[in-house]
């Protein structure tokens, strides 16, 4: 298994090897979603040409729903991603592939649409069309994920660890409530400092507004210390996602990986998985969610 | 000009002869299994079947929703259901996920749908699905005319775009506010509708909403204005959402779009704001455009309120007529009184009014009024009606 990881700015990268990275993961803002920063395209070469100096790999995420007026740069952005020999593209929409595949760059593809990667045959059919790799859906709980692999002809990715997502919309909802109150909204957005608390949850969701509409986040980061050794077995792909953290954090996090992933101590990753235990909770991993309730059903 | 297909929903065999007989072309139906709102369904197979024969005996077409994202748990079954949907003769699937769609092309010759959970955007999406056995899209609801046009360009495969209805305010299928928030599965039909809760918005810990909770909930769709645009851009099929929805819902809603297109296909004169008040009556919550014309803005959010309610104007379903004694059998849907001005709406004819002038029940006992939900009851109607002519309200 791979530790792949979100760096903050390209001269990251050297720390984050040091700390045991496998692999960076870096995008550009108008063909990605939810990146921790955006890279232009000379810094995603500059990340490419580092990480491979230091006998690392590099994905670029390229995982932006499409629309039409898109295509025709996102033809130009594959054609560049190919000219400095990035190991991967992680998409999440199928116009990606259609156009990867006329370039010959299928098999660098990992598939991310979010949610819908969710049992066993997904893989069978995406090693049909010839890809790298596919990410199981969030909301996949670790038994599910354990089937899912059994018959995988193909690279399995999660996101192990970090800020999830649970919802993406086109529309500007930030600033769509905020010119309905009367309000300037220009000075909330940069910051990634927004949040939501429903009414009845004593729970904060990060909401972050940019140009592909509005992103919300489960309240807490996920872990997976715990359960990183089952994970091994079924997993190639561990990304580490460092949304709403910083290089700092990111650093930490990876150590604390890497020393479980070279050295197999149950006892170490408890107690590790302790010191995360506040701020952290372990996603879907262990949380079925239901397939099918009375529509008057809890809230 | 070519017609395109106005499509229904149906949540029951009733609602699915009345969508036929108000002017739908095709409606899309939800089995037991393997659809999202499984739990709402009445569809047994049995209950498809009739629907099918129903539909077929009038040359017009039934699709099953079997639009769930599965997990491996979900599976068993699959095969025999899409094999038993084939043998009934349905006319096409509707699904969102690859597991679905190759066991119905190895095994049926169901046609495939591609479902608005896929969020299809583009027309490279659009090919992909259609290289891989797909014979319809139905694209994702965020997409303007313009785009709308430019991806119908570039494809020849039918294109589906809904026209009326709920939104989804986030892209259908990548939401899971639902799993989190309420340990449902959203594409498992277990949607909580929590992007319809209150919130308040902080940027760090100061609360930025003031007098309202913030919202995100969207307007329903509406787009009687956007119809002609749709015909004239080459839409294959234009669809109506709701499978939860009323009977009148159905038959009002259904009937409007009916004639827009009949009248823009004929090249008749098109009274635009009668078919806006007509839409009106179907039920008072609030419709946008949605994203027809581009980047949706705050007209299009709906902000305090949760407008939720059925409009009381539905009074009655026509069981029976008379024509000798002039007298109608009707089911009551909402109270009504002698004296009450209302209008007979069917799919036969144009809108009439009258005035409740009696009322007896079926024994023949006369009275003021009709109370009981559902009660069977005669009234006077003075011009031939039919069964399943809907009697409503007029507003004073």
């Amino acid at each position: 298994m791979k530790l792949a990881v979100t760096p903050f700015a390209v001269d990251d990268i050297r720390a984050l090897t040091d700390a045991g990275a496998d692999v960076f993961i870096v995008g550009h803002g108008t063909y990605a979603n939810r990146l921790v920063r955006s890279f232009d395209e000379a810094d995603i070469k500059r990340a490419c040409e580092l990480a491979h100096s230091l006998g690392k790999e590099l994905i670029v995420q390229v995982n932006v729903i499409v629309h039409n007026d898109l295509l025709a740069p996102l033809e130009s952005y594959l054609a560049f991603i190919d000219s400095i020999d990035a190991d991967g593209v992680i998409f999440g929409d199928l116009a990606v592939y259609q156009l990867a595949r006329r370039r010959g760059m299928t098999n660098r593809l990992f598939y991310n649409p979010e949610t819908l990667n969710t049992n066993y045959y997904d893989p069978v059919f995406w090693g049909k069309q010839g890809i790298q790799g596919l990410f199981i859906a969030k909301e996949i709980p670790l038994a599910d994920m354990t089937r899912i692999a059994a018959s995988s002809p193909i690279k399995l990715a999660i996101i192990g660890h970090g800020h999830l997502n649970m919802f993406h919309s086109r529309r500007p909802l930030v600033t769509n409530f905020l010119e309905y109150q009367g309000e300037d909204y220009d000075k909330y957005l940069q910051a990634r400092n927004l949040r939501l608390v429903e009414e009845l949850r004593d729970e904060s969701y990060p909401i972050v507004q940019d140009e592909h509409g509005t992103h919300i986040f489960r309240s807490k980061p996920m872990a997976s210390f715990n359960d990183l050794y089952q994970l091994t077995a079924h997993i190639d792909l561990f990304v580490i996602d460092g949304m709403f953290q910083n290089a700092a954090y990111l650093l930490d996090v990876v150590r604390d990986y890497r020393r479980l992933l070279d050295h197999e101590d149950p006892e170490q990753a408890r107690t590790i998985a302790l010191r995360y235990a506040t701020t952290h909770d372990t996603g879907f991993l262990h949380k079925p969610t239901v397939y099918d309730v009375d529509k008057e059903g809890s809230r | 000009m070519k017609k395109p297909e106005l499509l229904a929903p149906a949540g029951d065999l009733e609602k699915l002869k009345i969508a036929f007989l108000y002017g739908a072309d095709a409606v899309f139906i939800g089995g037991k299994q393997f659809s999202l709102r499984a739990r709402a369904s009445n569809f047994g197979l049995d209950e498809i079947k009739a629907g099918c024969d129903f539909a077929h005996e009038r040359g017009k077409k039934v699709y099953v929703t079997t639009n769930i994202i599965p997990h491996n748990d979900d599976l068993d079954g699959l095969k025999a259901y899409l094999t038993a949907l084939d043998k009934i003769g349905v006319d096409a699937i509707i699904c969102a996920s690859p597991i679905v769609i190759d066991t119905a092309r190895e095994h049926t010759d169901l046609e495939i749908h591609i479902s608005t959970q896929m969020s299809i955007t583009n027309h490279e999406s659009v090919s992909f699905w259609q290289e891989r056995g797909a014979s319809r899209i139905v694209l994702a609801r965020e997409l303007s005319k313009t785009e709308i046009k430019d991806l119908r360009e570039h494809t020849d495969c039918a294109i589906e775009v809904f026209i009326h209805g709920g939104m989804c305010v986030s892209y259908s299928g990548r939401c899971t506010l639902s799993n989190n928030m309420a340990d449902r599965d959203a594409n498992r039909g277990g949607c909580a509708h929590s992007c319809r809760w209150n919130y308040d918005l902080y940027d760090g810990d100061e609360k930025l909403n003031h007098d309202s909770y913030f919202a995100m909930s969207a307007k329903d769709l509406q787009t009687v204005q956007h119809i002609s645009d749709l015909i004239d851009i080459g839409v294959d099929s234009l669809k109506i959402e709701g499978r939860m929805k009323s009977i009148h819902y159905i038959a009002t809603v259904v009937n409007i779009y009916r004639k827009l297109i009949d009248n823009i296909c004929d090249d008749h004169d098109i009274d635009l704001p009668r078919y806006l008040l007509e839409i009106r009556k179907a039920e008072n919550r609030l419709t946008s455009h949605g994203f027809m014309e581009g980047m949706t803005s705050i007209d299009q959010q709906l902000y305090d309120m949760r407008s939720e309610q059925a409009t009381q104007d539905f009074i009655g379903l026509v069981l029976d007529y008379n024509p000798d004694t002039l007298e109608a059998t009707i089911e009551q849907r909402n109270k009504f009184a002698i004296g009450d001005d209302v209008e007979l709406f069917s799919p036969h004819m144009e809108t009439m009014k009258f005035r409740i002038s009696d009322i007896r029940d079926e024994q023949g006992n006369a009275m003021e009024d009709a109370p009981h939900p559902k009660q069977k009851v005669i009234v006077t109607i003075p011009f031939p009606v039919r069964r399943y002519d809907i009697i409503r309200r007029i507003k004073t």
